[in-house]
């Protein structure tokens, strides 16, 4: 038997990506996004047909929503409201960290100016600026769920 | 066990770890798993332990390594999960009895934990990694000055400089394993190095190869490069700051 030379590459190691909080950070990025831009195709075609594709009128509209908002299930909280509250927490997670993101590549907010070595070595994203950021974004987030939790299901 | 010289005291500790060696089989084209027992110190490394291996256990693992002293970046491999040098890891400080070993993820294997590093290889030749100068007759012939550099603009580099191309960040990137076209972290800061050299005038021609998808965009930002990288070398801080510039339109502080 003749050694061949082999045309795929390695399998990645996976739990090597899920062990950070930039790697998680950049997971909840990828999945909101992909969530966030079916959800806008859903709710294009739904509004669309609410609106009779042109021709409003009150009797399709109310059909239409009423068939989405479901019925009551917690307090005062549709099926769609929750629908809409999980949707809202994708948004203020792909918000909060896309805006970090922007003002650190856009601004070089939190980026350290490179600088001789010193041991032991620290990579930027454990150096404080960044870290600041990061936990910045998850207390946005976490603000933004109780807030959220409020209006959906008690206000 | 203990040896004292010129008054330290060294503590010499022995240990037995199950090695578990994840191989590449070239003629069926399948990987298969081996497991070796090994006696090793608290001042060996994975290396030496491999080497053992090879000389007392099993011929024909195939391992590769030059220096045995983290400057080649030779031996670079998956230990317990993690892209690392094999001289440069300690089986006592790993933690656990039994270790794991992998070839580098993302590059395609040759034999049991020797890879293929020519599309890595090719990607950092891609981004022009050597100085560039606008008078190449003023560079290669003219040899009678000098490029003065202050010691702040060594700094804008240095740091980059360090690269041994092991392979360890490309192995730990997400993104390379999702686009196989990306150049992948060492390439991008390669070219963040050489940019932020104040002697060099070559930014304008890698502006072509690290501004495209392949190029910077495809970094997604996870971090992992800089987290694995044995030498401390930051690649998501170079190719930050190249995404500064190209954003800002400014080249690189030199």
């Amino acid at each position: 038997m003749t050694e061949k030379l082999a045309t795929k590459r390695n399998p990645p190691k996976w739990s090597l990506w899920l062990r950070g909080l930039d790697e998680w950070l950049l997971i909840f990025q990828k999945v909101s996004g992909a969530i966030l831009a079916i959800y806008l195709i859903g709710h294009t075609l739904v509004i669309s047909t609410a609106l009779g594709f042109g021709h409003p009128s009150q009797l399709t509209w109310e059909r239409v929503i009423g068939l989405i908002e479901g019925p009551k299930v917690v307090g005062v909280a549709h099926v769609g409201t929750i629908i809409e509250y999980l949707i809202a927490l994708l948004v203020a997670i792909h918000g909060a960290n896309g805006i970090r993101l922007i003002l650190m590549q856009y601004f070089g907010l939190g980026l350290p100016k490179p600088e001789r070595h010193t041991y032991p070595m620290i990579p930027s994203p454990r150096k404080s600026p960044q870290l600041v950021y990061k936990y910045l974004v998850i207390a946005v987030v976490i603000v933004f769920i109780i807030l959220a939790s409020y209006v959906a299901f008690v206000g | 066990m203990s040896s004292v010289k010129a008054g330290l005291k060294i503590e010499v500790k022995r240990g037995t770890f199950t090695f578990r060696v994840k191989r590449y089989d070239p003629k069926t084209g399948d990987y298969r798993w081996s497991e070796y027992k090994v006696e090793v110190t608290n001042r060996q490394t994975v290396l030496d332990a491999l080497l053992k291996i090879k000389s007392t256990q099993d011929a024909t693992l195939a391992v590769r390594y030059s220096c045995r002293m983290g400057i080649c970046g030779s031996c670079a491999m998956v230990i317990n999960g993690v892209p690392r040098l094999a001289c440069e890891t300690k089986p006592f400080e790993l933690g656990t009895d039994v270790i794991t070993v992998e070839p580098l993820s993302n590059l395609k294997p040759i034999k049991d934990l020797v890879v293929d590093m020519d599309e890595f290889f090719e990607k950092h030749k891609s981004v022009k990694p050597w100085l560039i100068r606008r008078d190449e007759g003023e560079q290669f012939e003219k040899l009678d000055s000098y490029y003065v550099q202050t010691e702040e603009q060594l700094i804008n580099y240095l740091e980059f400089a360090y690269c041994i191309k092991c392979g360890a960040c490309y192995s730990a990137c997400p993104m390379v394993f999702l686009n196989k076209n990306y150049l992948g972290p060492q390439a991008l800061a390669a070219a963040y190095r050489w940019s932020a050299d104040n002697r060099d005038e070559g930014y304008v021609l890698r502006l072509k190869v690290i501004d495209s998808d392949n190029g910077v965009w495809s970094c997604h930002y996870s971090g992992t490069c800089s987290k694995v990288c044995p030498k401390g070398v930051d690649p998501a801080l170079a190719i930050n700051l190249l995404k500064k510039s190209l954003l800002t339109g400014k080249p690189p502080a030199r």
